[in-house]
């Protein structure tokens, strides 16, 4: 409301310039939203500004563009997952090579891209794979534990174990990500369970995996 | 003569009153929050339909996205267009849909509870003594009074209600609502045959697992007044004793407590003037798993090997004792029943 049009003029009657005071005031209010809060008192309102929460990273974080995505360093079974690098095929997330020593020169964070065709109603899921023996052993992580994009998080191979770390949200063409959702915040223990099986079919879930 | 018009003493001042109350005095930067986690509300007044929503920062269960119930017109765009896609119709702007809660939908604040002064009882003692839900000593530092109405007498004399001492002009109220996280599952249940005269057949009872219907595939949040969780079962023979395995699992998420201004009556609206707190209670995403559904384990059924009549007497004497195998792996069965009740673990 313009100031002016409170302002009252000679010869004005009071009760019309009355409810255009009181019209005024009761616009003039703090409104409280996700980001601020307001407290009330008899001497006037305390207004609390909240900050953006600073960023968390943790491993497995998984960020990037709108087509590829990168995801930080994090480990299972103390062992560090693969990723299929759109330029270099598959290397460590960790940016180091398979023995473990850094690049010299150093390379780019490896980056992998998205496939449209792995999607399920404009999401995808970017998850761990394992394929382990009947003990648990991850091998050669450079085969068996890597990072892959799946429509679906439980996968379709029953052989290997799938573990959803991020959910991404793409546009209508399914191309683009548009959002980033993570699911897992830390490290991950994965354990191989024996099933008693019937007639040589192994019943229930056997990859677990817990946080560490 | 022209008359004076003239404007209450009372008038004047209830709005110099508010103007005082809106001005204002303090600004006050947080601390910034180390992360924003999982599960995490957002409160905010909704200034166009007069009432408190939230938002919630999205969660996972066994890595599945969650669904809120919301109004049409606090979905987001993306909800909105995937409700179309699947032929949804009739999409006005008052009809409740769910949403995945990762397509940042408004939920709204619904029916809440008072706690402290105007609340209901939560229980009475032996000795006639009342008891509340108690008012968090954070609120009562901010002023907040715990409910104080008590009864007096006794059953055969005549009950009394008596109220506390006055609770001055600077009293606060505290109203609260909790949001809880569900996962439907399957539960164990007793069925009961009462038998028949006509074909001669016995009552029995059978132990099925199943879902009634309905089974929602996603976990999803309910907002309300108070959260009540079945009791947990004592053992897991549970069913034996009577009780129901519901068939779901359920776990608090938050309470949002609103704070009212100083002075504000016991029938006040939750309005803009109120202050929101969020407890949370998880900060984590999380997995889910229901009791494993055991397995039918076959029994050593009774026989009895006789050389009577040349042998020809035991295919008999097996027909005979056949409805009682039947009897007893039905017995079986329901010693080993169980109700399904799961667990929520964070990862």
């Amino acid at each position: 409301m313009n100031i002016e049009q409170i302002k009252v003029r000679n010869g004005e009657s009071i009760q019309k310039a009355w409810d255009r005071l009181v019209k005024w005031v009761e616009s003039l209010k703090v409104q409280p939203n996700d980001m601020v809060s307001i407290n009330e008192t008899p001497n006037g309102v305390i207004v609390k500004v909240r900050r953006e929460a600073k960023t968390f990273n943790h491993p497995f974080k998984v960020y990037g563009s709108t087509e590829t995505i990168r995801v930080t360093s994090g480990l299972v079974n103390g062992q560090v997952p693969y990723i299929n690098d759109k330029l270099e095929g598959w290397r460590r997330i960790d940016n180091r090579k398979s023995d473990g020593g850094k690049y010299d020169p150093e390379k780019t964070i490896p980056e992998m891209e998205i496939d449209s065709g792995k999607t399920k109603e404009n999401k995808t899921y970017i998850c761990i794979e394992v394929e382990s023996n009947d003990e648990g052993t991850i091998k050669n992580p450079e085969t068996d534990l890597r990072i892959v994009q799946l429509a679906d998080p439980e996968g379709e191979d029953k052989k290997k174990g799938y573990y959803p770390i991020a959910l991404l949200y793409l546009d209508k063409s399914g191309k683009k990500i548009e959002q980033f959702f993570q699911v897992v915040h830390h490290n991950l223990r994965y354990v191989r369970q024996k099933q008693a099986s019937e007639n040589k079919k192994v019943k229930g879930n056997q990859h677990l995996f817990f946080p560490l | 003569m022209k008359t004076v018009p003239y404007i209450q003493t009372h008038i004047w001042n209830e709005l110099v009153d508010k103007i005082s109350r809106r001005l204002p005095i303090n600004f006050v930067f947080e601390k910034r929050p180390t992360w924003s986690h999982p599960w995490k509300i957002s409160p905010k007044w909704d200034n166009d339909g007069k009432q408190w929503v939230f938002t919630i920062k999205p969660g996972f269960v066994n890595g599945i996205e969650v669904t809120a119930p919301t109004r049409v017109k606090y979905a987001n765009s993306r909800t909105i267009e995937r409700l179309k896609e699947a032929g949804v119709k009739n999409l006005n702007d008052d009809r409740v849909v769910d949403a995945f809660i990762c397509e940042s939908p408004q939920i709204e604040i619904g029916s809440t509870r008072i706690i402290g002064t105007g609340a209901n009882p939560t229980g009475i003692s032996s000795n006639l003594r009342l008891s509340y839900e108690p008012v968090p000593q954070f609120f009562k530092d901010l002023g907040v009074g715990e409910s104080n109405v008590q009864i007096s007498g006794s059953l055969s004399g005549g009950i009394t209600f008596k109220d506390g001492p006055d609770e001055g002009k600077k009293v606060r109220r505290l109203r609260a609502c909790d949001v809880s996280l569900w996962k439907d599952r399957p539960s164990a249940k007793f069925e009961i045959y009462n038998g028949s005269i006509l074909d001669g057949s016995m009552g029995s009872v059978y132990i099925t697992y199943n879902h009634s219907g309905g089974m929602r595939k996603n976990p999803y949040l309910q907002v309300s007044a108070e959260f009540n969780p079945p009791p947990e079962p004592d053992s897991v023979m549970a069913l034996l004793d009577g009780m129901t395995d519901p068939e779901y699992d359920l776990l608090k998420v938050a309470t949002i407590y609103f704070l009212s201004p100083e002075g504000a009556s016991e029938e006040a609206e939750l309005d803009s003037s109120w202050t929101p707190f969020v407890k949370n209670d998880i900060f984590w995403n999380l997995a889910h798993s229901p009791q494993r559904i055991p397995d039918p384990t076959p029994i050593e059924p009774i026989r009895l090997i006789t050389p009577l009549a040349f042998g020809i007497a035991s295919p008999t004497i097996a027909m005979i004792l056949s409805p009682f195998n039947d009897l007893l792996n039905r017995a079986a069965q329901i010693l080993m029943s169980r109700n399904l009740a799961g667990k929520f673990w964070s990862l």
